[in-house]
């Protein structure tokens, strides 16, 4: 940034300041405290935070997040990237088929997990009725659950296919006229042309994925799941909400957050360094 | 003959046709450069040559083969752009190996014959440089570089240079004319600089509204024009063009009378006469015309403008107000208002019929096909 343009980025550093970096210390400093918003914060240190360790519903929630992101990421990255690639195409078909994939993330995010709570359900929805029972018996265990909010999940990428169908329009055509010039194939134009040219936007998105999965959790665990069965869709947003809010105890969800918070900035850290060894093919 | 040909081509972008029925020959080996302004189809007809727009009719062979079922990359043509085209994301090695590897050239075998082709344009300094981070000349030195890897007989090259500044543009088309000649190409040239189009070209063509003109040796055409739409089109100043006033046996041109032998022919009101402003001489000038002139004015200078190797002088003649262009020595001194005595040479008049427009001189071909 130049030095005599800084005073126009002013707004954005302060409010980022404001709602996300001082919320953000706060936590941290709550999280050495016990308090349950009726009586006055209590100093316990660090053991709120050694507590976490020893907790296995934190240890639980910590292995599922980790699943989550891990599966839902690249598979929400791989799917946006497809439908944006497909979406570019300036045919009829491919402008008529971005409403229905925007679709998702215009609804307010409750009636997307109330239609797949409907979708979903073991005993009355569609899947169920369409389905037999012994086949839908699988939405009721552990990995059909997480699964489930995994495609829910997925689904959600209408603004990721906006971003990249965007940046593959910005990709001069010229570029593959001169791989059909030398007899190249599609997946040689793919790999040589198109994902080194989305390079920067994918790893920009890759790295926001990261929160956002987390962050668009909640509800599904929320409304679809209720975190079960068996905790096997409890995740740490969502671990830290009830803490603070079912259990009134707000210092050690301050402490399951700021865990959650250095989780993903480690999660970063390692996504900018696989970022950084990725060369465009020679 | 098995070079280029290319008969009947239309290229149609929706319901406006951009190339009309292009006839073109070109002799294995040949430099053929295609002037024109934008929009004149230009750049369309290198598309459709090379495949990247289906033409709505017509034919293109080359060595003797059609090329026209053929997809582009089975074409074996390289083509260079104005935009140089190059993979900005890519280093000038990753750019120049990139047709290589899309052929299925191992990874070590390409960047050995990138190497090679880099050392022969001087590029190897540049070789780790990412493409971004080029200049134009080097830009399209590392596309020229693709074309010579690309092995192809066929060359199209669509104003390589026309986004350069003077000096390089004027380097860039030698090394351009010598790998021209080296590698045997056959090279279609499109550009809209007179000088460069005039300077490079073995043959010549003038494209208006996707249709030629005229095509031919560049001299011919630029000293002969077919038509006074290809008189108007090249030449700056262009062309003085006028009628014949008078009648056969007696025609006078801008007052001057014409030798009886000149378009003795012709009825009266049919003819008209054009002179290039270098075949008009100021007389006492340094530039001594090559021979005596029969035809002579009194102009005043209305105009000068200084172009370095000469001063183009705008005139007005004395006797019947008409205009007229002409150059002469730059040390001349010319100032608006002064007063000179033209001459030139009524062998050097070109003369159109007023009617269909077209020379009125046998042997001056306008079609690209060979006879």
């Amino acid at each position: 940034m130049r030095a005599g343009g800084a005073h126009y980025a002013l707004p954005a550093l302060a409010g980022t300041l404001l709602l996300l970096l001082l919320p953000m210390l706060a936590t941290l400093a709550l999280a050495l405290f016990r308090f349950d918003s009726l009586s006055a914060p209590q100093w316990v240190g660090l053991e709120q935070l050694r507590a976490l360790a020893a907790d296995p519903l934190y240890r639980q929630a910590l292995h599922n997040s980790l699943l989550l992101v891990a599966l839902a990421v690249p598979l929400r990255l791989g799917l946006a990237l497809l439908l944006g690639l497909l979406l570019a195409r300036r045919e009829p078909l491919a402008q008529a088929a971005l409403a229905p994939v925007l679709l998702p993330v215009v609804l307010p995010g409750i009636v997307w997990a109330l239609a797949w709570l409907w979708l979903l359900s073991p005993s009355h929805g569609p899947l169920a009725t369409w389905l037999d029972r012994d086949t839908t018996a699988w939405l009721l265990s552990a990995p059909g659950a997480r699964l489930s909010v995994i495609l829910v999940l997925t689904l959600l990428v209408g603004e990721l296919v906006l971003i990249l169908r965007a940046a593959r329009r910005l990709i001069p055509q010229r570029h593959y006229e001169v791989c059909a010039l030398e007899g190249a194939s599609p997946f040689f134009a793919l790999r040589r042309v198109t994902l080194p040219a989305l390079r920067p936007v994918l790893g920009l998105l890759a790295l926001r994925d990261l929160a956002l999965c987390l962050q668009l959790s909640f509800l599904p665990a929320l409304i679809i799941t209720k975190t079960g069965p068996q905790f096997a869709t409890l995740y740490l947003p969502y671990y830290g909400w009830q803490n603070a809010f079912e259990y009134l105890r707000f210092g050690y969800a301050a402490a399951v957050n700021s865990a959650l918070v250095l989780l993903v900035l480690a999660g970063l850290a390692g996504q900018l360094w696989l970022l950084r060894r990725w060369q465009p093919p020679r | 003959m098995a070079g280029l040909q290319i008969r009947g081509l239309c290229v149609d972008y929706g319901t406006r046709r951009v190339i009309d029925g292009l006839d073109l020959d070109a002799q294995p080996g040949a430099f053929v450069a295609l002037l024109g302004e934008s929009g004149s189809g230009k750049s369309s007809l290198l598309r459709a040559i090379a495949g990247l727009q289906a033409p709505a009719a017509g034919s293109v062979h080359f060595g003797g083969q059609a090329l026209d079922p053929l997809p582009p990359g089975r074409r074996e043509i390289a083509m260079v752009f104005q935009d140089h085209a190059l993979l900005p994301q890519l280093d000038v090695i990753g750019n120049l190996t990139l047709g290589l590897r899309a052929r299925g050239v191992g990874a070590a075998e390409a960047t050995r014959q990138a190497t090679a082709a880099a050392q022969r344009l001087g590029l190897e300094p540049l070789l780790a440089r990412r493409a971004s981070t080029l200049s134009g000349g080097e830009a399209q030195r590392v596309a020229l570089g693709r074309a010579l890897l690309r092995q192809a007989k066929l060359v199209l090259m669509d104003e390589p240079l026309s986004a350069l500044d003077a000096p390089l543009r004027a380097r860039l088309r030698e090394e351009l004319l010598a790998l021209h000649r080296e590698q045997g190409w056959t090279t279609l040239y499109v550009t809209h600089d007179q000088a460069e189009a005039l300077a490079m070209g073995d043959q010549l063509g003038l494209l208006e509204g996707g249709r030629l003109l005229q095509y031919g040796p560049p001299a011919q055409v630029y000293s002969r024009p077919a038509s006074l739409a290809a008189a108007r089109f090249l030449g700056q100043p262009p062309m003085a063009i006028h009628p014949l006033e008078g009648e056969p046996g007696a025609w006078r041109w801008l007052g001057q009378p014409l030798p009886g032998t000149l378009a003795a022919d012709q009825p009266p009101g049919r003819v008209l006469a054009g002179l290039r402003p270098e075949a008009l001489h100021v007389q006492g000038s340094r530039w001594q015309p090559p021979r005596p002139p029969d035809l002579q004015w009194q102009a005043r200078v209305t105009g000068v403008e200084n172009a370095g190797e000469s001063l183009r002088l705008r005139l007005r003649l004395e006797v019947d107000g008409q205009r007229l262009d002409a150059r002469d020595a730059p040390e001349a001194g010319h100032a608006a208002g002064d007063t000179l005595q033209l001459g030139a040479h009524s062998a050097d008049l070109r003369l159109f019929d007023a009617d269909s427009g077209q020379a009125l001189e046998p042997d001056i071909t306008t079609s690209g096909a060979a006879a």
